[in-house]
């Protein structure tokens, strides 16, 4: 199979890298046109494509099916090879996952956009879409795992264990996401179950695995502590499975549920420090010159999940979820993980993995830069509007309810919302600054591919086939 | 090899599973027999190591086998690539004692870790999560406090239904009233097997627009000829209103989705309704 489907070692990874700026700069691009209609929603409003219930899901997909399984993969096949020892347990299964997943992802969205849709928030994509997509998804799963179990290296470094944790994960969640036929109140609890395991387990690991390669691999520092690492390891795999149903604070959930969510949000607070922790001494001394673009994005990445995983851990109690459920708080959350702290993540990998992989260093280390202050202050006040408006529109809906001056629904809804509209426009302006932060950074990439300086290629020389990857 | 064993770690002064490992990458490494390698070091001698090709101490196969990844000035050539070395032709029973101890230390090779171990765990406390965070719940039916049944819905309402779900309506409206301070004079609280909650679902994400499970009781909105114009004119029928257009459904669609979302959905005792 090899022979016909030739895969040249770190094939995969580059593929997937490009992939995921790709998927990126589309999504970034609905993400933006979804806000704007949220803020002036009689813009386009005479073409159903236009309307914010086709944009928001097609922006989603993008972003969490395109690029963040794209980048989910991209970092487990740059990182395995490097950690285990050997090369890839099967590469030419990963060009046909590849290839594979893309084509489903990019059909799947446009089932959405034309109206082809489940009404499942992240579970939008037709059943014929959904069989064969998660197959594909075992394929990362497969192969990492096999590699791990036949490595030369003894040890497993910590990113190793995030990675696998990641490539199992992401299936799981797609599986129970859009699993048919639920009934009652499982049909609620798949959708939280997945997509806060997405945004609370999946993403998350994706980047504190990159970031504990690229930050020793930079600074050349050890890192600091592993056990530090496996506990926060250990914690963000056990939580990030059990606290997507704080989403829905007050709905026919299971009161135990709640409760469960509630501590285990601190799990997710928990994870992150111990990796900001960890990093910030694997810096040392270095943090106030490190000037590389891998390092600040993912130091920023850092920085931006500590905020989300105490944002995240805050909704679980009942006392801040009954009062924001249902508000675009979440979708601040939501904007602010996959749009802030992933972006960031993935753009410091990927400046230390695409050059590595393709002989040209980056193109430019100011732009990256301008990427990183793009990204992190479009994104950050964009999430913050969103959360402030439903901050704000939670305690109004309380107040009309305990004063009886409004109804929380006809007039009274409408005027409740007055309050919070120049959040969405708001939200909106600087929606754009974050897309022109994602732009920017594939402009960036792309421009390292074509047109950056010739640097050394990284080649693989594992101990299994004497240095032949060819 | 256990007389050996203990007279190396006594000489070295080591714990003997560490002299034992050691002993074995050592012999690896030199050609010989863990049984002579344990022998020269419990006599306070050392073993050399094997000789590596003329290239010298630069391409001892051991750093690869730790750094796998080697980055080179240039793109690195296949004949770069270290080779292993050939084993030293040793006597049976005798040891070459040549260079000092801290010459040919002892190796430490790190215990190997259990690749198959790490992935069962992980799959372990994934499914666990599954199973505490869905399966779990979703069979216990949730909180039931009493149960209301779904009302029948009639033909045209239930092609709303499918024009709602369709046109995405559920992410800026939700069908589920929740017995919180807020959702007080919503209506009566969703319950676990209620239509919305079902597959496939209505219950929505987030409230850009009002919750609509109980529309029929409010009076100013309980006409789905009202509704109808309101979704083909939203800034002309309520101004500042947040609905977009859906001026570009057929009129079929739009009566049917307003037929809907004005429709009786539960079974209300007449106390209730």
């Amino acid at each position: 199979m090899a022979s016909i489907v030739p895969a040249p070692a770190d094939s995969a990874a580059r593929r997937h890298i490009i992939a995921s700026v790709a998927f990126l700069a589309v999504g970034a691009a609905f993400a933006i046109l979804a806000s704007i209609k949220l803020a002036f929603p009689g813009v386009f409003d005479q073409a159903a494509a236009m309307g914010y219930s086709r944009l928001r899901p097609v922006s989603l997909n993008l972003l969490v099916w395109g690029f963040g399984f794209s980048f989910s993969t991209a970092v487990a096949y740059y990182l395995t090879p490097r950690l285990t020892g050997r090369r890839l347990w099967s590469e030419w299964m990963t060009t046909i996952g590849f290839i594979g997943s893309v084509a489903l992802v990019t059909v799947g969205t446009a089932t959405v956009a034309l109206g082809v849709a489940s009404g499942a928030d992240l579970a939008e994509f037709p059943l014929w879409i959904d069989i064969p997509l998660f197959l594909l998804m075992l394929i990362p799963a497969v192969v990492v795992s096999m590699t791990t179990i036949t490595r030369t290296e003894n040890t497993i470094y910590v990113s190793l264990a995030f990675v696998l944790a990641a490539v199992w994960a992401g299936p799981l969640f797609f599986l129970i996401g859009n699993l048919p036929n639920i009934t009652g109140v499982g049909t609620m609890l798949q959708s939280t179950f997945m997509v806060g395991g997405v945004l609370t387990m999946w993403l998350p690991a994706t980047g504190m695995a990159a970031a504990y390669y690229v930050v020793p691999k930079e600074t050349g520092n050890a890192l600091f502590s592993r056990p530090l690492a496996m506990g926060g390891f250990w914690t963000l795999v056990f939580a990030g499975t059990m606290t997507g149903q704080n989403r829905f604070g007050g709905g026919p959930n299971p009161a135990w549920l709640e409760s469960t969510g509630a501590v285990l949000g601190l799990g997710l607070l928990i994870a992150a420090v111990a990796i900001a922790v960890n990093v910030w001494n694997t810096f040392g001394t270095d943090w106030n010159t490190a000037r590389s673009p891998a390092l600040r994005l993912t130091a920023a990445g850092l920085v931006f999940h500590l905020v989300v995983a105490a944002a995240f851990a805050l909704l679980g109690f009942r006392s801040v979820g009954n009062v924001v459920a249902f508000t675009t708080w979440y979708e601040g959350l939501i904007i602010a993980t996959l749009l802030g702290s992933t972006v960031l993540m993935a753009g410091g990998f990927t400046y230390h993995a695409f050059p590595r992989l393709v002989g040209r260093s980056v193109f430019s280390d100011e732009v990256a830069a301008r990427h990183a202050r793009l990204t992190i202050w479009g994104v950050g006040l964009t999430a913050a509007f969103l959360m402030i408006a439903g901050t704000l529109a939670g305690l109004t809906w309380i107040s009309n309810v305990t004063t009886g001056a409004h109804q929380n629904f006809g007039v009274g809804f409408v005027e409740s919302m007055g309050t919070v509209r120049p959040m969405y426009v708001l939200a909106a302006i600087t929606s754009i600054v974050a897309g022109l932060g994602a732009v920017v950074y594939s402009l960036n990439v792309y421009r390292t591919y074509t047109s950056g300086d010739a640097t050394a290629i990284e080649t693989l020389v594992t101990v299994d086939d004497g240095g032949d990857d060819e | 090899m256990s007389e050996h064993l203990a007279g190396a770690a006594a000489a070295l002064n080591a714990p003997e599973e560490l002299v034992e490992r050691s002993a074995r990458a050592r012999a690896a490494a030199s050609g010989m027999s863990v049984d002579e390698v344990l022998a020269a070091w419990s006599g306070g001698g050392t073993v050399a190591p094997a000789a590596a090709p003329e290239a010298g101490p630069a391409s001892d196969p051991e750093p690869a086998a730790e750094a796998p990844v080697s980055t080179a000035d240039a793109p690195v050539p296949a004949e770069t690539a270290p080779a292993p070395a050939p084993a030293v032709a040793a006597p049976a029973a005798a040891v070459v004692v040549a260079a000092p101890m801290r010459d040919a230390a002892p190796i430490l090779e790190a215990k190997r870790q259990s690749g198959v171990g790490l992935i069962a765990a992980i799959l372990g406390l994934l499914i666990l999560g599954a199973v505490v965070g869905f399966i779990l719940p979703a069979s216990a039916g949730g909180d039931d406090t009493h149960i209301v049944q779904n009302a029948d819905l009639s033909a045209l309402e239930e092609q709303g239904r499918e024009v709602y779900i369709e046109q995405g309506c559920g992410y800026c409206h939700t069908q589920l009233v929740r017995p919180v301070l807020a959702d007080v004079s919503l209506g009566p609280v969703t319950e676990t097997n209620s239509l919305s909650i079902s597959d496939p679902p209505t219950h929505g994400i987030q409230r850009i627009g009002p919750d609509l499970s109980h529309l029929r009781n409010r009076e100013e909105v309980a006409d789905a000829e009202w509704v109808e114009e309101f979704l083909r004119h939203p800034s002309e029928v309520r101004e500042d209103s947040l609905q977009p257009s859906y001026g570009h459904l057929s009129d079929d669609d739009l009566a049917a989705v307003a037929a809907y979302v004005v429709a009786d959905k539960f079974d209300l005792p007449d106390e209730e309704s």
